[in-house]
């Protein structure tokens, strides 16, 4: 196989016959076309993102409309006609509507009409469609420009200008192109302590493309430390569906991790697992540096944290006495309390919960509440896992990594089964619930189950605060 | 279009526009087409967990995140945003905050009634800024706790006086001069300068105030706390925003008096902690099927549908619109699954959007083949006239400036990758101190630790605290080396080393750390610095190879002219010689190597077994 250079036209393939390239595309703007009139026929809402029972069909009408413009193009690239089809069949998939009135542009939901094939209950689909619009006319400027343009210079400038044209259009994929990069440098230079043009650019220009085409990564892996990561334990609490008032509900627990490498690990690379640890680090999101609570809050947050009690015993007999012990306080005091940033108390928190609601529904019962607490796995530092002693300096038994007193077990509160976060003043919201290593570290895993295991060697706050014995080991 | 020697755009131009070979993208485009056919079909056990209605983050929540999230505008001067109206952050104060507000009158002038105290405290308590900045600073400090004091006059009329004191208390601001001794609480400076109708006249404005309040009792104390630490500067504006007369630019910006307007406003503050109103821009440009399907079946039906594409997408069959569907639906799952997304799908993200700019199906693909078959057909019925686009179609993959371009962007995007991922570690003190290659080769849930093996190991090397630091230390400077040095010496005569650099750390993370996907995409992405003649070499079909084969074909038959140019296609390493018999002979005849002639199926079957592109499939023959 040898390579060759392409030069004049008569060395490209014959394209396909504009007229066959005119009716594909054709057919692609008479489908969006359709998808549009059946809204209007069908009464499909023209406000608002209420759902109509005909949006999925039409939807699916108009994507399959601009994927046969899309198919058009691709049949003659070099004609504006296929272009112009494309960007036709985006528009009517886009829709069409009149200005929002004057005072109603913070609307979520302006009130005004607008027609559109693709539903306005898929507006997210409809910005897709919005892009395709101008790429369709970009494209369709950009080819009309190579076919008329040499011939105008040509007959307007001179024949030695014909070149030119074809150059103007590459310094215009260059001006993309830089666009493009200065968008990613953006991106990658935007995490804080941001620049001052990064985020004018970042916010003024850049944004929509990057987040349309995915492209707003800052690449800092692993930067600037690489830290340990997290589990999500999540206690989901049941109780049985009765059908008198009177009768006492009987009640059952469930812990589910997040991840479990022998549950997650579906695929033989593991994809299932890692984006479960993606989970696991989107609630690991912090107030901003520097935040300072509001000191009557803070003042509070440390009251109730010292009121709080959990029980001694779980599993007490029925109807002895509960008898109620305090929860210790950490010796750092940096890493007791850990606020997620709002975002993740107000949307991420309470979808969790509601997917973990909606997952372990029980027939016969109902969820009565789920607990999640947010696990920090701290990575053993090299001494000890030697087993360096600095106090002693002497070497004894190194630590285990999955020793369970490195799990910071933080508690992300309690959720109804809508993701209602039941109490926002509980003692222990977004506290630290601690694991405690009561004796000294075990040589091997031999000892370790020899002598009992995880209920020998620890105290778990974490299941009394649940009121659920935890699976260990 | 392609001759970029004499272009005006410099050697800029020609780095990016001069034409090249497009074997390297569709090599690419296979690899690439295969990761993201394993991560897709990944998917599969999962899809309702993470892009169903219920998912981890469920409709609800993308869709809000996705219609609602503000864009707090930034002005370019030196001038700062102000907020109309500041919310606390803690939710059961925000919460309190907003029930405030949502029980205020919709009508103004009744607002303005039931707050009249908060103008007057506020009027009362103005402090003057002047030249002595000594007296302007304790002016401020009266003037602060005197409208302190006022806040708290409201929570004792609210909530700890009875009404026997409350009748004390009048009794008390009636007194001329005022008798503190007389009054059952303390009564707050400025009140003391009013005159007995005055003092009268704003305990009333008092008591109508706390009438405001919510019932519940930690609520009071919430809104009273808020409004008492509300920033002192703004607390005009915040009367003027409870009671309708905030204008800014000639804009009302104060609480709706519209019920739904209000409704609508305290909501989006609820969510976001701002006004709705002042936010530059609401929601992201993102876009995904995912977030408006709720049935399971529809959702498998697309998912697998979309797998096809991929198929089609990796083999390179209508590629042009298979990359655009592969890009859009690539991004459909990015989008939705907004809190599953690591590393790798940047990555994928990154390699499919410059696969579609270039001609990733020109070489090494189905649509390669059609389009030689198309030139073989009309070469082989122009009987022997030559036809220039057929010829040049057969003799190989034709250079293009797009394929230049689409590698171009994605080496320069690579180097920035290493760029931003160096730089951005030598901000981090582990880097430093090298024990950030410890915290890698331990990580209990990414990392190789759960083996007992690989623990073992590790516990042999800590033995000796000077081999465990040359390695970390080494594993640390390994990888700000090659990332820091990599864009800098990728484009010297150390390409090859660079490359080999990269291959090396990007198979240290994926066994080390687990991620073996992301590493594919990384490798894949190091073969755009891979010259195409070295793919050509190493993958596709040496021309000469292969036994030579003779077809005899009457191109005046149209089922004869399309088998010919189905070999002819195939014929990469330009084993067979065709002869047009013209009518002399009908059919089709394939003389093999053993010198027999062969027709019907076993042309089929002969050209299987000896094709040199067909080798793989040559088991295929005993199909046949």
């Amino acid at each position: 196989m040898t390579v060759t250079d392409a030069s004049p036209s008569d060395l490209h393939e014959p394209p396909v016959s504009a007229q066959r390239v005119l009716i594909v595309g054709l057919i692609g703007v008479g489908l969006a076309g359709v998808a549009m009139m059946l809204g209007l026929l069908l009464g499909a809402p023209r406000r608002g993102f209420d759902v109509h029972y005909a949006d999925g069909p039409r939807a699916l009408l108009a994507c399959v409309g601009l994927f046969i413009s899309g198919c058009a193009v691709s049949m003659r690239p070099g004609w504006f006609g296929g272009w112009l089809c494309a960007a036709g069949a985006a528009l009517l998939g886009y829709g069409v509507g009149w200005p929002r009135p004057a005072g109603t542009e913070w609307y979520l939901a302006p009130p005004r009409d607008w027609i559109a094939g693709v539903p306005n209950s898929w507006d997210s689909v409809q910005i897709y469609f919005f892009v395709a619009i101008f790429i369709g006319l970009i494209g369709t400027a950009w080819t009309l420009s190579l076919q008329y343009l040499p011939e105008l210079f040509k007959n307007v400038v001179g024949p030695k200008w014909t070149h030119v044209p074809r150059q103007m259009m590459f310094a215009v994929v260059m001006l993309g192109m830089a666009y493009h990069f200065a968008g990613i440098l953006s991106a990658v230079t935007s995490p804080p302590p941001t620049p001052y043009l990064t985020d004018h650019y970042w916010k003024r220009v850049a944004r929509p493309y990057l987040q349309f085409a995915y492209m707003n990564n800052a690449y800092q892996f692993y930067s600037p430390d690489p830290g340990p990561a997290c589990e999500i334990w999540i206690c989901v609490e049941y109780r049985k569906q009765t059908t008198s008032a009177d009768q006492v509900a009987e009640k059952e627990c469930v812990w589910e991790y997040i991840p479990k490498r022998a549950q997650h690990y579906k695929d033989p690379l593991g994809l299932a697992f890692y984006r479960r640890l993606s989970l696991t680090e989107n609630i690991a999101q912090y107030l901003a540096p520097g935040y300072i609570p509001l000191p009557a809050e803070q003042a509070k947050v440390y009251a109730r944290r010292d009121r709080a009690r959990v029980p001694e015993s779980i599993d007490r007999t029925a109807g002895a006495d509960e008898k109620l012990i305090v929860i210790p306080r950490s010796s750092r005091d940096d890493l007791e309390r850990r606020v997620p940033n709002d975002l993740v108390v107000r949307q991420v928190l309470p979808s969790y919960a509601h997917h973990i609601a909606e997952s372990y529904a029980r027939p016969g019962w109902d969820v009565r509440s789920v607990k999640i607490y947010r696990a920090l796995h701290v990575i053993c530092s090299m001494s000890e896992f030697h087993g360096w002693d600095t106090v002693s300096g002497t070497t004894k038994a190194g630590k285990d990594p999955y020793n369970a007193s490195y799990y910071l077990a933080y508690f992300q509160g309690e959720f109804d089964k809508n993701g209602r976060l039941v109490d926002p003043t509980d003692p222990m919201l977004y506290w630290l619930v601690p694991i405690i290593q009561d004796k000294e570290d075990w040589k091997d895993r031999d000892e370790y189950y020899e002598r009992g295991g995880f209920h020998h060697y620890f105290t778990d706050y974490v299941s009394r605060h649940a009121r659920c014995n935890r699976p260990v080991d | 279009m392609n001759d970029q020697r004499q272009n005006i755009l410099g050697p800029i131009g020609r780095f990016f526009f001069s034409p090249t070979d497009p074997t390297t993208l569709g090599f690419i485009r296979i690899l690439t087409g295969l990761i993201v056919l394993y991560t897709h079909a990944a998917y599969t056990p999962d899809l309702l967990e993470f892009m169903g209605p219920n998912a981890w983050w469920d409709h609800h929540s993308g869709n809000k995140q996705r219609r609602e999230a503000p864009y707090i505008p930034i002005p370019i001067g030196w001038s700062e945003f102000t907020p109309t109206i500041r919310t606390d952050d803690v939710p059961q104060r925000r919460t309190a905050e907003i029930e405030f507000f949502r029980s205020l009158p919709l009508d103004p002038a009744q607002r303005k009634e039931q707050l009249r105290y908060l103008d007057t405290l506020i009027r009362a308590t103005q402090f003057e800024q002047t030249a002595d900045l000594r007296a302007s600073e304790v002016n401020y400090q009266k003037a602060f706790r005197s409208y302190n004091e006022g806040i708290n006059l409201v929570n004792s009329a609210a909530r700890v006086l009875t009404d026997e004191q409350k009748a004390r208390m009048r009794a008390a601001l009636g007194t001329e001069p005022f008798n503190e001794s007389l009054a059952p609480i303390h009564v707050p400076d400025f009140l003391r300068s009013f005159s007995p109708q005055q003092r009268m006249q704003v305990w009333e404005e008092v008591n109508q105030f706390s009438l405001a309040l919510p019932k519940d009792a930690d609520q009071q104390d919430y809104v009273l706390e808020w409004m008492a630490n509300y920033p002192f500067q703004w607390r005009t504006k915040l009367y003027q925003f409870l009671v309708g007369d905030l204008r800014v630019d000639g804009r009302d910006m104060s609480l709706p008096a519209d019920a739904l307007e209000r409704a609508e406003f305290l909501d989006f503050m609820d969510t976001w902690g701002g006004d709705t109103r002042q936010a530059e821009h609401k929601g992201t440009a993102v876009f995904s099927h995912w977030y408006h399907l709720t049935d399971s079946t529809t959702i498998y039906a697309f998912h697998f549908l979309f797998l096809g594409v991929c198929v089609l997408f990796t083999i390179g069959l209508w590629s042009r619109v298979t990359s655009v569907l592969v890009w859009t639906g690539t991004l459909c799952y990015i989008h939705r699954g907004q809190l599953i997304l690591f590393g790798q799908d940047t990555m994928q993200t990154i390699l499919i959007m410059y696969l579609m700019i270039g001609p990733c199906g020109a070489a090494l693909s189905i649509d390669a083949l059609l389009k030689r078959y198309r030139a073989a057909k009309a070469q082989l019925a122009a009987g022997g006239r030559p036809i220039a686009w057929a010829e040049q179609t057969l003799a190989g993959p034709v250079r293009s400036w797009l394929a230049n371009l689409a590698m171009r962007l994605l080496q320069v995007n690579f180097c920035l990758i290493y760029l931003s991922s160096g730089v951005s570690k030598l901000k981090g003190t582990t880097w430093w101190e090298h024990s950030a290659a410890w915290l890698t080769l331990s990580n209990p849930e990414f990392g190789l630790m759960r083996y007992p093996a690989y623990e073992w190991l590790m516990r042999l090397l800590v033995e000796s605290r000077l081999l465990m630091g040359i390695i970390a230390g080494s594993v640390t400077v390994f990888t700000l080396f090659v990332e820091l040095s990599f864009p800098l010496l990728i484009w010297t005569r150390l390409r090859p080393v660079m490359v080999c650099l990269s291959v090396m750390l990007h198979f240290g993370i994926g066994i080390i750390m687990g991620l073996t996907v992301f590493g594919l995409y990384m490798f894949t992405m190091a073969l755009g610095y891979f010259p195409s003649r070295l793919i050509r070499d190493r993958v596709c079909v040496t021309p000469g190879s292969g036994r030579k084969l003779i077809m005899r074909f009457d191109s005046r038959s149209p089922k004869a002219l399309r088998m010919a140019a189905r070999i002819k296609a195939l014929d990469l390493a330009g084993q067979v010689t065709f002869v047009d018999t013209a009518g002399h002979e009908g059919g089709v005849r394939l003389t093999g190597p053993d010198g027999e002639a062969r027709t019907g199926r076993e042309v089929t079957r002969t050209a299987l077994r000896e094709l040199s592109l067909l080798r793989p499939f040559r088991l295929m023959a005993s199909v046949f």
